[in-house]
């Protein structure tokens, strides 16, 4: 009898305590996680800073509405990644073109964008995700406002294996980013994570023992940058920042 | 309850710092040590961390270890462990954030870290709570005194910094192997013969000795050769 009971009140007892730590704590980690969020959205765009809250608000984020491929205006607490879950926000993409092996794509997408005083663009931070090796890679991409040429990458949250698909975090790895093109002269998505030393503007260097993350890496920057993610938007960004 | 004396709370708090210290006599919970030695801070979150939970839960099995079937015993203690490192996990992610995340897995292999298994079974299974917890402590303490000078060296020699602050000349060229985890193999070594050659007790016997030479060399017969 002993042998069910002692098992019992301690699982029970453990469950209880565990569970009210956990969800007294929430509030706290959610914090971390978006002061993390926009960190990273910080340093994609190349910007070190202690002072996250007050060089976040000099961001303008606008909305893209991916079916029509023009800016929207709406409540400005919305979370794609969240919308992307939810059947009425977002669409399922067809096998064929779900490279990034996304499954559902949110109906609209978040775009950060620095603006200077003359209404151009400056640069822009792209919100990025897709399927490595263990799961979903989730990450920024920044550019520059030729919005061809890459400023940075930032992952902000991956299950890669440390220290091979993990070196996606290797400062060494994203400073490969810097100022490599995108778009091919016909306007399809050129840029590549190659295997070995780059060699060209559109290759990164591979990264040893990781080919699937790597992989992956390519398949997230051809979807997301192409016809099915931001491409159209950021063909006729400069107007549209305009119209808005 | 009796009053545990002042004499054997010292011996329960200090003798596994030097004496009979967990990773460098016992060699138990290597793995966090060659994991999380890198930076000085991060070390002293998984210290605090490792040392509070093998005080709770040396203190939490030992007040119910009457209760606890033999037959069970590990997966009770498992519990308890486990329901403890989660506990530190959350509290970290929410108040220590950048730590947490450099800590990442290490935080919850705590759970199978083998000194805190090792004294919940050795220890808290036998003795009262509060000399657990004494004895928790003090184990906390010897692993503790083990990382932070493992992370001193590391960092000092490997990064130049220590707590992040430069403390070697510009003109250091650091020592990158120190910031790979096999450094920390050399420096426990080390630090093992240090103590060892000061308290000649833990030497342990050789179990196989070398034994003499036995091997006889060939010896080739001359043969008379009849002139």
């Amino acid at each position: 009898m002993n042998k069910l009971i002692i098992p019992l009140v301690a699982c029970i007892v453990c469950a209880i305590i565990v569970s009210v730590t956990a969800v007294s704590v929430r509030p706290e980690q959610n914090l971390n996680v978006e002061n993390e969020k926009k960190v990273k959205i910080l340093a994609a765009a190349g910007i070190k800073t202690d002072k996250v809250d007050e060089e976040f608000s000099k961001i303008k984020t606008v909305f893209v509405d991916f079916e029509t491929d023009k800016l929207v205006t709406i409540d400005s607490a919305y979370d794609h990644i969240k919308a992307a879950s939810n059947p009425d926000l977002s669409t399922l993409i067809p096998k064929a073109d779900d490279i990034a092996v996304l499954k559902r794509r949110e109906n609209i997408g978040t775009i950060y964008i620095w603006i200077d005083e003359k209404n151009a663009i400056e640069k822009l931070v792209l919100p990025i995700r897709g399927y490595g090796l263990w799961g979903t890679l989730y990450g920024y991409l920044s550019l520059d406002s030729d919005l061809n040429t890459v400023r940075g990458i930032e992952y902000y949250d991956h299950k890669e294996t440390p220290g091979l698909g993990g070196e996606v975090d290797n400062p060494n790895w994203k400073s490969d980013w810097y100022g490599k093109r995108i778009y091919n002269d016909d306007g399809s998505v050129g840029l590549y994570v190659t295997k070995g030393a780059s060699s060209t503007d559109y290759e990164i260097d591979g990264i040893s023992g990781a080919t699937l993350t790597t992989n992956g890496v390519s398949n997230m920057i051809k979807y997301w940058l192409g016809d099915n993610g931001y491409g159209p938007i950021i063909k006729n960004l400069n107007e549209e920042i305009k119209r808005i | 309850m009796k009053a545990i004396p002042a004499k054997e709370t010292r011996k329960l708090l200090f003798t596994p710092i030097i004496e009979n210290n967990p990773i460098a006599l016992q060699i138990l919970g290597i793995c966090s040590a060659l994991a999380v030695t890198v930076k000085m801070d991060v070390t002293l979150i998984m210290c605090i961390a490792l040392t509070s939970v093998i005080t709770l839960s040396n203190f939490f099995i030992s007040l119910i270890r009457h209760y606890i079937p033999d037959s069970i015993r590990i997966i009770v203690q498992m519990t308890i462990i486990s329901s403890l490192v989660i506990i530190v996990d959350e509290l970290l992610k929410a108040y220590a954030y950048e730590a947490s995340k450099e800590l990442s897995v290490f935080v919850g292999l705590i759970i199978t870290n083998c000194i805190v298994m090792g004294r919940a079974e050795a220890y808290a299974m036998k003795n009262p709570p509060i000399k657990s917890m004494l004895d928790g402590f003090g184990n906390g303490l010897g692993y503790s005194f083990v990382l932070l000078v493992v992370a001193t060296v590391r960092e000092i020699f490997g990064n130049g910094t220590f707590f992040g602050v430069q403390v070697m000349p510009e003109s250091y060229q650091v020592n990158n192997f120190l910031l790979l985890p096999p450094s920390s193999f050399i420096i426990i070594g080390i630090m093992i013969w240090v103590i060892r050659s000061f308290s000649k007790s833990q030497v342990e016997e050789d179990e196989n000795p070398l034994k003499a030479h036995t091997f006889k060399p060939l010896t080739v017969k001359k043969e008379v050769q009849s002139g």
